[in-house]
């Protein structure tokens, strides 16, 4: 299995993205995307955040749970606080598991967003993040 | 005169509304001459006029054609879809879905362009030929003002122009055509109803109709295997295809056969507008395919019943839900009416039906459903729930908007009601994205694509809607490309092609925008993507932080591919130009280049073909990243001198204050350049290329405003990744100040450009505080590439015009001379005037030399004592050596023409080269009192040997006394008063004032190879002036003679000046030395430094030497100047030569006991009575003195301790201290005191003078000649 996780700022903008593969069933956590779907991941993310829109709105968790799917493919967001929005693409349903991804995945960004070196918005180049972001996909993903 | 298929503009009801398989489908096609625009309009007054109601249209009275008489249903409507292009694709579709059926041909012809309406009795042969499904064909005439009894033909119809016409007659047309075309309908009923058997849209029958062969039908050859797709939906092989032949027919065949045909009569029902009448024969129809498991046709059925009963909801008419397509488990599957609500919650239900019935018949091959339904079923469910949405439930705008297509006014809806009511869209959404669009041939995938993208864009998805059009995008480039090839290859078969590339873009049109032409179109929908994810289209000035820049950088690729495939120049140059402003640096090199390459080809294309304007402006905004001025070495630069005195004062670079924080540092930015008139200026350009590929700049010109110039224009290429100094002229025009902005560009493919000058690229930092999000953030997230404050400009003068001096010779070898130390020599400079034009009138000259910066620096070192700064000042300041002798007002020098200076030189120590620096102008009125003036300035220099000449070895100072001693010289012959009398015969000095002066004793050297005469001045009165000569050997030091009157009245009080320009504070350098005791010693006190300083200054005013060397010079007589500032002199050679403040002088008394036998040497007798007169003169410069006089005899040549015995010897009457009190400046007071001496004797007197002025301590003068009394 596969996943496309993205954490989109407040314009639109990728401020983080990945791609990574499931460590179960003896995945060896690289992404199986194929070169078309590789493509199409960005697009894929970017046009479900109309729906991400549509449903901050309308709920008061933050973990939107599967919003959007194309094809095989689903797609689940986390909104934070400061309307950052988490999407990860993935293809079998597992609510809880990607919830308690998302949190700690909040907690990474929390502590990055106080940096002073960073603001909103802007891309995360931190290599530490981008690890313990590969961590957590392997915990839990 | 045949009629052409053309595409054209139109406003067409959407056809994807629900209701849209209940239009009859009529073809327009211009007849005859018509033009575009009247064609057009023709087209949009019959679309006003599509739907008619059926209680308007006259039933056709022959009995066999009643079955579709309007008469059924008055309540009813036909609704009419109006097309300009035959949808030949679709044939095969025909006969399941009858409204892709064209019905009606329509020719449309202007009146006012027909000669002979007979000619177009072919037309009608010519259209029913094309045409021959049509089941009507007629000419239309607009602007006709014919009555329809005048027209040859009943295929004719008139309509009257529109101002003459009401507004009704068109209607009424419409509503006769349809009265023909419904006495029409039932033949065509008829022919089915007795057809042997209907065929399924991908069956192949023996008499299908050969429209399906049409070429269209090619392309479905390439369909995807059945069942590959899982759950989607796919269609078969054509080659397994399955007909049914006339001899097999079994029971369940036939049924299936009624069925069809019934469900075909529903059709014509429902196109016909007779609603109720097709609900019941759907149902009928339903019931009977039902049971033969005709999936296909059921579910097309079942959709016809879903029409149904939209459109007897819109008419308002109560109606019966059939039993069959109500859900089997509900309760109220009663016959009972059911509220319109009930109904919304029913239709989508039907439709999962209709798609599961469809997958079922994919298992039948040759049975199974063509994508191209599939997909528009659930499109059309969509654009229910969209409507419903948007309306806010099932009211009558929902159904208004569903069934004719008009726009649903705005709203207000619950937001959670809303919300929910979208995301049930977009579940449908969803599943029209699932149909794989892999067997589909580009137009049907257009037009499922597009149907989708409609209904995000009307749900506000606009990112989905971005989404969708980019994947329509990318399904059309490999199939454009193939279709241009087929096409290509075509043509160069067959002369004409009716395969053409606008064909592919018919149907796409009706989503989105209606593309007035082509390319506009088609640019309209890139934009429309290239906005949604973040590409700023029309700024080129801003960038937008908003969006992705990976899906950026990606979507403009693709806009690129489509315009290459198309292809589109403009939109290739356009994107290209695009991708290079926003994503330069996400792109290979390999990339860079070829997109360059394409971008060259698009531009020399697109120019061929005669478009204009379509350049798009440069892409990197920090082209040029510095312009500077080249100084030119022909052209010197003039500078600005002021000519009054209080803005020469400012200029001065020393001025009052050492440091001023507000001065201007004397850095490029503050320089401003001076231009002169007509005159051309080499500019620098630093041009950038971050690029990879060469930038082919094809006119570059610098930009500027305030006065007018003119620039050069150059073209030259710009390496790739390189900063590339360009050279290029400008010449100013007029005069004032001019600002150089920037650059003027063309670069190969771009538009004519203005870049400005950015020295630094600053990053684009998005603004902080976060506003808006989501898409609202796109206006607030655009941020100007150009900041004012990154913008530089370069700011130049631009002065009247002015002359070019040149030194045409000089009247020195080599431009050197040799020169001895103290002599003046003149030479001659020739200026030449370079300029045809210009005179030069006004010139001015400044000397540098070598001295000024030892001197400078000896300043600047700590230790000198204040009168050596006042001596070298002197010598820097006062002691020129160079002068210009000429009068500079006289001199002109006029255009092409040459004027003669000339410029003396003093030979000076330490001088070995010159500078003459000559500012020249030119001043029309001389009369102008002008404040400052612009100057060029010509510099000569001049090497300068100086050797030593006559130099002052040291000096001593001896004064003249009245008690020399008598020694006799060696022969005898004369005695020292003998000679001193002799001298003083000599030079004028009479024995009696012999101490008013005193002798300087100055030895002079020659370090000059060749004897030098000497004549040494010395002023000893305002008249008198002796003169001492003597010839100096070569390497000789010689000792002079010279007397020197005594000096008086000197105020040594003042301080020791200082001749630099006043600065803000003066560290006293005295003040730092005494406080330092190790350098204070073997130095004066403050006091007697000025004291010495001010007798030294004295004493060379009354001195002047000069020397003469007339044997060794070739070239004349060389004179010059002893330096006698090389004098040192110690404070007691001053009190050699100064006359004390107080003189007390002593005499006696007239008496006839007295005989004087010298000045101060009386001879007296004893024990007479005799009178000491002490007189006290005052030369101070105070005003009053005063204080004790003190008289000390003493016997003479005795030691101290008996000289001083002096009580019984002599006896005084009175005391010999006494105060003396307030002595005006230049006065005297005598003092007598009485006295007798009683032994004979030798005596000694010696008066003092005791200040008392100051208080104790004051200042002691004592007499300067002892006073002598021999008593006989």
């Amino acid at each position: 299995m596969s996943f496309y996780l993205a954490i989109v700022g407040t314009k639109d903008n990728a401020v983080y993205d990945l791609e990574f593969g499931t460590y179960r069933q003896g995945g060896d956590g690289r992404p199986k995307f194929s070169a078309d779907m590789k493509q199409l991941c960005p697009f894929i993310v970017h046009s479900s955040l109309d729906i991400v829109e549509e449903m901050q709105w309308n709920t008061n968790v933050m973990h939107l749970k599967v919003i959007d799917k194309f094809y095989n493919y689903l797609i689940s967001s986390y909104m934070t606080a400061g309307n950052i929005k988490f999407l990860l693409l993935h293809e079998t349903r597992a609510d809880d598991v990607i919830r308690q991804f998302f949190v700690d995945l909040y907690d990474l960004y929390v502590k990055t967003l106080m940096s002073p070196f960073y603001s909103v918005d802007q891309p995360i180049t931190s290599a530490v993040f981008d690890q313990r972001v590969k961590m957590l996909a392997k915990k839990y993903l | 005169m045949s009629p052409q298929p053309q595409s054209v503009v139109s406003t067409p009801l959407d056809s994807l509304s629900y209701a849209a398989p209940s239009r009859i489908r009529a073809f327009l096609c211009p007849v005859g001459l018509v033009s575009r625009p009247r064609f057009l309009d023709f087209v949009s007054r019959l679309q006003d006029t599509a739907i008619i109601r059926l209680g308007d249209v006259t039933p056709d009275p022959r009995p066999e054609r009643v079955m579709f008489s309007p008469q059924g249903f008055p309540d009813g409507f036909v609704v009419y879809n109006f097309v300009t292009a035959i949808d030949s694709h679709h044939a095969f579709l025909e006969d399941l879905e009858l409204y892709r059926r064209t019905l009606a041909v329509f020719g449309l012809a202007d009146y006012n362009n027909i000669n002979d309406l007979t000619d177009l009795q072919v037309v009608i042969g010519a259209l029913q030929a094309q045409h021959p499904q049509a089941l009507i064909h007629k000419v239309i005439l607009f602007d006709c003002p014919l009555g329809q009894s005048e027209l040859p033909s009943v295929d004719f119809i008139c309509v009257p122009p529109k101002r003459a016409s009401r507004i009704t007659s068109l209607r009424t047309t419409l509503c006769d055509l349809t009265s023909a075309l419904l006495a029409e309908l039932p033949l065509l009923a008829k022919a089915f109803q007795a057809a042997d058997t209907i065929a399924s849209p991908l069956a192949r029958d023996d008499d299908y109709d050969s429209v399906m062969l049409t070429s269209s039908a090619a392309a479905h050859s390439r369909l995807s295997p059945a069942g590959s797709t899982g759950s989607l939906p796919s269609t078969i092989n054509k080659d397994n295809r399955i007909s049914y032949p006339l001899s097999h027919h079994t029971e369940r065949q036939r049924m299936r056969r009624k069925g069809r045909s019934m469900k075909m009569i529903a059709n014509m029902y429902l196109l016909a507008g007779r609603t109720f009448d097709a609900l019941k024969e759907y149902n009928d129809a339903l019931n009977v395919l039902k049971g033969v498991n005709d999936h296909l046709w059921h579910a097309s059925s079942l959709e016809g019943i879903g029409i149904c009963m939209v459109i007897l909801a819109h008419i308002g008419v109560p109606f019966v839900i059939p039993n069959a397509v109500l859900p089997p488990v509900s309760p109220s599957s009663e016959k009972k009416e059911l509220v319109q609500p009930q109904l919304l919650d029913l239709l989508p239900q039907m439709t999962s039906t209709i798609l599961s019935l469809y997958n079922r018949s994919q298992n039948f091959p040759g049975e199974s459903v063509p994508q191209i339904t599939y997909a528009e079923t659930i499109l059309r469910t969509t654009n229910l729930l969209t409507c419903t949405t948007l309306a806010g439930g099932w009211t009558s705008a929902a159904r208004t908007a569903t069934v004719l297509s008009r726009p649903i006014p705005e709203v207000s809806i619950p937001y959670s009601q809303f919300h929910h009511a979208k995301m049930n869209v977009m579940n449908w959404i969803s599943a029209a994205q699932a149909v794989r669009l892999d067997g589909v041939d580009a137009v049907d995938a257009a037009r499922i694509l597009t149907g989708i993208a409609a209904a995000c864009g009307k749900l506000g998805y606009f990112r989905k809607r971005g989404f969708v059009l980019r994947q329509l995008v990318i399904e059309l480039i490999p199939r454009i490309f193939q279709a241009r090839q087929v096409a290509q290859n075509r043509k160069s078969r067959v002369p004409r092609s009716d395969v053409d590339d606008d064909e592919y873009w018919e149907d796409g049109r009706d989503v989105h925008v209606q593309p007035q032409d082509l390319d506009s179109g088609v640019l309209a929908v890139l934009s429309d993507i290239c906005t949604v994810y973040g590409i700023p289209v029309d700024s080129t000035s801003e960038v937008s932080t908003f969006g992705w820049q990976e899906v950026k950088t990606s979507i403009l690729k693709t806009c690129i591919g489509l315009c290459q495939v198309m292809p589109d120049f403009v939109g290739i140059v356009r994107y290209t130009s695009m991708l290079f402003r926003f994503s330069a640096e996400d792109l290979s090199v390999d990339e860079q280049l070829t997109l360059i390459r394409n971008l060259g080809n698009a531009y020399t294309a697109a120019r061929s073909m005669g478009i204009q304007d379509f350049e798009q402006e440069y892409w990197d905004t920090y082209l040029v990243r510095n312009i500077a001025v080249v100084e030119s070495s022909l052209w010197a630069v003039p500078t600005l001198v002021p000519l009054d005195a209080a803005s020469s004062n400012r200029s001065d670079s020393s001025g009052p204050f050492i440091y001023n924080p507000f001065a201007k540092k004397g850095d490029e930015e503050g320089k401003k350049h001076l231009f002169v008139l007509d005159e051309p200026v080499e500019f620098k350009v630093i041009l950038q290329n971050p690029f990879a590929f060469e930038l082919d700049i094809l006119t570059m010109s610098l930009v500027g405003t305030g006065t007018s110039f003119s620039s050069d224009v150059i073209s030259l290429v710009v390496p790739p990744r390189k900063l590339y100094p360009a050279s290029i002229y400008l010449t100013p025009t007029s005069t004032g100040v001019l600002n150089i902005t920037g650059c003027r560009f063309q670069v190969l493919g771009c538009k004519e450009t203005i870049v400005s000058i950015t020295p630094t690229q600053a990053a684009i930092t998005p603004p902080i505080r976060i506003k808006n999000f989501g898409l609202d953030a796109r206006r607030s997230s655009m941020v100007k590439i150009l900041s004012p404050t990154l913008v530089k400009h370069v700011s130049v003068e631009v002065v009247p015009a002015l002359p070019v001096l040149r030194v045409n010779r000089i009247s020195l070898p080599h431009s050197s001379l040799m020169l001895l130390e103290g002599e003046r020599r003149r030479f001659v400079i020739a200026l030449g005037n370079v300029s045809e034009t210009v005179p030069a009138t006004s010139i001015s000259l400044k000397f540098t030399d070598s001295t000024t910066k030892s001197l400078s620096a000896a300043l600047q070192e700590d230790f000198r004592s204040e009168s050596d700064r006042y001596e070298i000042e002197m010598f820097l300041h006062k002691r020129a050596a160079l002068r210009c002798v000429t009068d500079l007002n006289e001199v002109k020098v006029p255009a092409n023409g040459e004027a003669e200076i000339e410029v003396e030189v003093l030979g000076k120590r330490g001088l070995t080269s010159a500078c003459v620096e000559i500012s020249y102008s030119n001043v029309f009125d001389s009369n102008l009192v002008l404040k400052e003036m612009y100057v060029r300035t010509l510099t000569l220099d001049i090497n300068v040997t100086v050797n030593a000449s006559i130099e002052v070895a040291g000096c001593d100072f001896v004064p003249f006394s009245y008690d020399m001693p008598m020694i006799r010289t060696i022969d005898g012959k004369a005695t020292t008063t003998d000679i001193l009398l002799k001298f003083l015969d000599q030079v004028g000095i009479l024995f009696e004032e012999m101490d008013n002066y005193c002798l300087m004793l100055l030895d002079l050297r020659n370090s000059w190879p060749s004897q030098l005469a000497v004549e040494l001045d010395s002023r000893t009165g305002a008249n008198d002036i002796h003169t001492v000569k003597k010839v100096i050997q070569p390497g000789h030091l010689t000792r002079l003679l010279v007397p020197i009157r005594r000096i008086s009245d000197i105020a040594t009080s003042m301080p020791i000046p200082s001749l630099a320009p006043p600065k803000q504070f003066t560290r006293s350098a005295v003040k730092s030395l005494s406080g330092n005791g190790s350098r204070k010693s073997g130095l004066w006190s403050p006091e007697v430094e000025r004291t010495v300083f001010w007798y030294r200054e004295e004493l060379l005013k009354v001195l002047d030497g000069r020397w003469t060397d007339d044997i060794s010079a070739t070239d004349g007589l060389r004179r010059g100047a002893v330096e006698l500032r090389a004098l040192r002199i110690s404070p007691q050679m001053v009190d050699i030569i100064r006359v004390d403040d107080v003189v007390v002088d002593l005499s006696l008394a007239p008496s006839e006991y007295i005989r004087k036998s010298g000045k101060y040497h009386w001879i007296v007798e004893a024990d007479s009575f005799l009178t000491l007169v002490a007189s006290v003169t005052s030369h101070s410069t105070a005003d009053s003195i005063s204080g004790i006089l003190r008289i000390q005899p003493t016997l003479r040549n005795l030691p101290a301790s008996i000289a001083l015995d002096i009580n019984r010897r002599m006896l005084f009457n009175g005391i010999l201290q006494m105060p003396v009190v307030d002595i005006k400046s230049g006065d005297t007071r005598r003092v007598e005191t009485d006295f007798v001496v009683l032994v004979r004797g030798e005596y000694e007197f010696v008066a003092s003078f005791e200040e008392t002025t100051a208080g104790f301590g004051g200042k002691r003068y004592i007499g300067r000649e002892k006073f002598v009394i021999s008593v006989n």
